[in-house]
């Protein structure tokens, strides 16, 4: 699957949940860049992103992830050796 | 058997009772901590014997009974061996958070400052990284010996047992509040063995329970419910790492399964966010041992026990093991409890008809209205009254401000005599939630003063708007700070409505990303809405106050200044 078809699920599941469909989300932003989006919603959007996907996420893994593009790699099962931020 | 110091004629109740636990069960489970990635049997023998090397730090700096300990400790044993070496050493002990991995260090340490101005702690015990953080973020404790826990040295106290009497201060509970604002509650011996007591015969907790959790102790439903209610009873307790729960919310149920759990407690939130997560596993469960699942610290809401009911049937959860309870720090804990085994009452009322100072009217099931579960019956030896505005008693059911009264009520806010006396009047604590007492049952409707409680943490809308009115760019003085119910959380939401100067040159994108942290930063809480306006948008009451209410209705109702912008 292309980066570009999984970033289009991430955006469309943290707009649900976080119940903001006028917010502008691109790769280079971080949680703290979306109100709403908590410990607990990002549980939610993950277990539903994978729903969608059919793939089961690493929530652990997510959390290394720095912002919203780093997910990708993550979401797609080949996380990169490392990375250093925890914006998510 | 342990060989521990005799129990002495004067001790407290509590005190007394570890010390039999220690020399009657000492190879017996005290607790499980279940960690990232282990899981690590505490026994009693072992608690004793971390309690007494505390103990022997505690002595060696020169601490004296009565003296307060503030606890700033992760997830480890030392959680527990660092507070009940505390109480056997006479001591004050009260938890306290630490900063969370997306939390700002800097504005979560200074925010401590003057938390640390007012208490004035004796000591305070962390580990190296956070004194490290406390000291890197400029937090100034130097009155306070730091008692660092990787350099405990291995030794018991020497020097007679400290007795402390049920009349003793045990603890300080901070529960609410933001960080540096926190309300230390105070509480006596006799208070909490009189609330255990009461409290572990309304829900028959005994020697056949186990409890399971994941709460932290620096919280009320976690400290008492989960950690000195089963101490005294000397039944085991399963702790998760909240944090680790966040991450991995089924090991609540993995931990219940596993280790044969019979109860817990979760605040409202929580039942939706299991139905969220875990639902998809609910066929790999058997919770139909657990006793009761209690909901509490937060409004409980008849739709999450619907949902969490119909989520794991297949578990087999049925509606008689949900069960709710009201609770506070200022009565230790629980002043209501639903009776175990039985499913919890609900009824339905017009929503007009549940302002103060109104008759309940209820209504059918299936008509508009506004659907509530009880929250049980009064425990015992405490008393539950309805007050209107004036404080003066109102006959069932009619709605006001509840008051209780009764043997384990707090000694008072610590330091803090103004507010004291402000909300415990004539041996009446009056908490400032709004309900109703039907055929004995408290009903619990919201709250009377600013309060908002987000996913079980109580904040103050006025400290909120405080810390935002600090951020370069926003008016000060012109933010309000308001919860939304979300449905879909089970929870209130933190609303934010911000106006912006003027004059300032930053883009509402960097406000919002700065209200974002400084909120979350101090009060681990993530704001859900934050509305940056122009100025003079929030509308003024007629005495001149900035109205929460208004404000959000005309949010609602989608009047918006022209550059009002949502985020």
């Amino acid at each position: 699957m292309k980066d570009e078809e999984i970033l289009a699920v991430v955006v469309a599941q943290i707009k649900q949940e976080t119940d903001n469909d006028d917010l502008a989300i691109t790769p280079d932003m971080t949680a703290s860049d979306v109100p709403g989006w908590d410990s607990l919603a990002h549980i939610r959007i993950l277990l539903e992103i994978g729903a969608k996907l059919g793939v089961t996420i690493d929530i652990e893994q997510t959390y290394r992830a720095a912002t919203i593009g780093d997910l990708l790699p993550i979401i797609r099962g080949s996380p990169p050796d490392a990375q250093s931020g925890i914006g998510i | 058997m342990l060989d521990v110091e005799p129990s002495l004629s004067l001790e407290n109740a509590f005190t007394r009772k570890l010390r039999t636990h220690f020399s009657t069960k000492p190879e017996a489970v005290f607790c499980r901590l279940i960690g990232t990635d282990a899981e690590a049997a505490m026994t009693w023998r072992d608690l004793h014997t971390m309690a007494q090397h505390f103990r022997a730090s505690y002595c060696t700096a020169g601490l004296n009974p009565g003296d307060e300990v503030l606890l700033f400790i992760r997830h480890r044993p030392e959680l527990y061996g660092a507070f009940f070496g505390a109480l056997l050493a006479g001591l004050v002990p009260s938890y306290m958070p630490c900063t969370s991995p997306r939390q700002d260090p800097v504005i979560y340490w200074s925010s401590h400052q003057e938390l640390m101005d007012r208490t004035r702690p004796a000591a305070i015990v962390a580990d190296r990284s956070t004194f490290s953080e406390m000291q890197g973020a400029g937090l100034r404790s130097d009155a306070a010996h730091h008692i660092v826990i990787d350099d405990l040295p291995v030794g018991a106290a020497s020097g007679a047992a400290m007795v402390r009497t049920g009349g003793d201060t045990a603890l300080l509970q901070h529960s609410s509040g933001t960080t540096g604002l926190k309300k230390g509650v105070t509480l006596s011996y006799d208070a909490i063995t009189r609330q255990i007591e009461s409290y572990a015969a309304s829900i028959e907790a005994g020697p056949s329970d186990v409890i399971v959790s994941w709460l932290p102790l620096y919280h009320d439903m976690g400290l008492i419910a989960c950690c000195l209610l089963p101490a005294y009873l000397g039944i085991p307790v399963i702790h998760i790492d909240p944090f680790v729960w966040l991450a991995r919310p089924e090991l609540l149920f993995d931990a219940l399964v596993a280790h044969s759990g019979t109860l817990t407690w979760l605040p409202n939130f929580a039942f939706d966010h299991m139905a969220t997560v875990a639902a998809r596993r609910a066929a790999d469960y058997d919770l139909s041992k657990v006793r009761a699942f209690i909901n509490c610290s937060e409004p409980c809401k008849p739709a999450s026990f619907d949902r969490f009911a119909s989520a794991f049937e297949a578990s087999g959860v049925r509606a008689s093991q949900l069960q709710c309870c009201y609770a506070m720090a200022e009565t230790v804990f629980a002043v209501s409890q639903t009776r175990i085994g039985e499913p919890v009452g609900r009824l339905r009322a017009d929503a007009r008809s549940l302002e103060r100072g109104s008759i309940p009217r209820i209504v059918p099931a299936d008509a508009p209205g506004t659907g509530l579960l009880e929250t049980g019956t009064a425990i015992a030896g405490i008393q539950v009254a309805v007050y209107d505005e004036g404080r003066q008693l109102l006959p069932n059911p009619m709605v006001g401000e509840i008051g209780v009264r009764g043997s384990f009520l707090f000694s008072g806010y610590n330091g803090d005599p103004i507010r004291t006396g402000e909300r415990l009047v004539d041996g009446t604590y009056f908490t400032r939630d709004l309900g109703f007492v039907l055929d004995g049952r408290v009903y619990v409707l919201g709250r009377i003063d600013d309060l908002i409680i987000v996913n079980g943490r109580n904040l103050y809308a006025h400290e909120i708007e405080a810390l935002v009115s600090r951020i370069e760019g926003l008016k000060p003085g012109r933010s309000v700070a308001v919860p939304v119910f979300d449905r879909r959380t089970g929870s209130e939401a933190l609303t934010i409505i911000s106006e912006r100067k003027r004059s300032a040159s930053r883009a509402d994108t960097e406000l919002r990303r700065d209200i974002m942290t400084t909120v979350y930063s101090t009060c681990e809480v993530t704001p859900s809405r934050i509305h940056i306006v122009e100025e003079g948008w929030l509308v003024k009451t007629t005495s001149g106050k900035i109205s929460r209410r208004e404000n959000l209705a005309r949010l609602q109702a989608g009047s918006r200044g022209t550059n009002q912008n949502e985020g």
